[in-house]
């Protein structure tokens, strides 16, 4: 059932998503984009870096916000929203990212909504902060 | 188990000298497979009924399946490495926006293209703000990003 716009309020809480990052994720996210940089997919490279570790590709746990949207508003495709990421810190193998959001703004003559989203991993540190737009049927 | 990557990284010595303001590349024609679409949902858990069944989709008022959104960033990915030779050796995302229009569906060829817009200097590095154009083969805009990314040099 896909949102309306008329049912949201200013500081309404997304239900947030959570999803734990393995090195499988991220060897499909090389599989599938043939992004096969060792920082990404070679442990032993990993460990000689100051990650120690290898790290996601980006557009993984961004990938949890994306679903928060979706899930929110109803819609497989969000036509006419938009993500607006700012990557703080990276994520890891074993990494337990969850997504929260929560509605900043509205705006009635547009039927656009506008919402702040973070997403942490389980030490609570915040690897990804930005915004989410969508614009819904009134 | 985790199964073993594939060590084919297609990596790229490309410096910030030669990324110049204004250079356009592409179009970069990448079909979106069902094979990606389908790992997509598994790898990434990221589960619609309107990704797996045709019926599903065309009730939620689509036209057939469509692809996971956040597939739309394996394109953007892959033009840059079109572009590049490889990803150049050493960036790092700092910021993505993605703007979505007409939906993906699996078996779609997709054409993607970009801009380089503005080149700062911070930190010894450069950055780069990019603006990338995703179509189908109808020529409707599917998704449009706008990529920040260092360059190691």
């Amino acid at each position: 059932m896909a949102r309306r716009f008329g049912a949201v309020k200013v500081g309404e809480v997304l239900p947030s998503v959570a999803g734990i990052i393995t090195q499988e994720t991220i060897n499909d996210y090389a599989d599938m984009s043939d992004d096969y940089n060792p920082l990404h997919v070679d442990p032993d490279f990993g460990r000689s870096t100051p990650y120690a570790s290898t790290i996601a590709h980006g557009p993984i746990p961004m990938d949890f916000a994306l679903q928060m949207l979706k899930q929110w508003i109803g819609a497989a495709w969000p036509t006419g929203a938009s993500i607006k990421s700012k990557f703080i810190a990276a994520s890891k193998p074993g990494d337990r990212i969850t997504a929260s959001g929560r509605v900043v703004r509205t705006e009635p003559a547009s039927s656009r909504v506008v919402c702040e989203f973070t997403c942490e991993n389980q030490a609570g540190e915040r690897v990804i902060v930005g915004e989410l737009e969508c614009v819904l049927d009134k | 188990m985790t199964k073993p990557a594939k060590p084919t990284a297609r990596l790229s010595q490309i410096s910030g000298s030669e990324v110049p303001v204004g250079k356009k590349y592409g179009p970069y024609v990448h079909e979106l497979t069902d094979v990606i679409a389908s790992t997509w949902t598994k790898a990434l858990n990221d589960k619609d009924p309107a990704y797996a069944d045709d019926e599903a989709a065309r009730k939620a008022g689509y036209s057939g399946r469509v692809a996971p959104p956040g597939t739309m960033t394996l394109h953007f990915l892959k033009a840059a490495m079109d572009a590049w030779g490889g990803m150049p050796v050493g960036m790092i995302l700092a910021r993505q926006e993605v703007d979505f229009h007409a939906p993906a569906h699996p078996g779609d060829k997709l054409a993607t293209e970009f801009v380089i817009q503005t080149k700062t200097i911070k930190k010894d590095r450069p950055w780069f703000d990019l603006e990338m154009t995703t179509r189908n083969d109808k020529g409707q805009t599917v998704a449009v990003s706008r990529i920040t990314w260092i360059m190691a040099h």
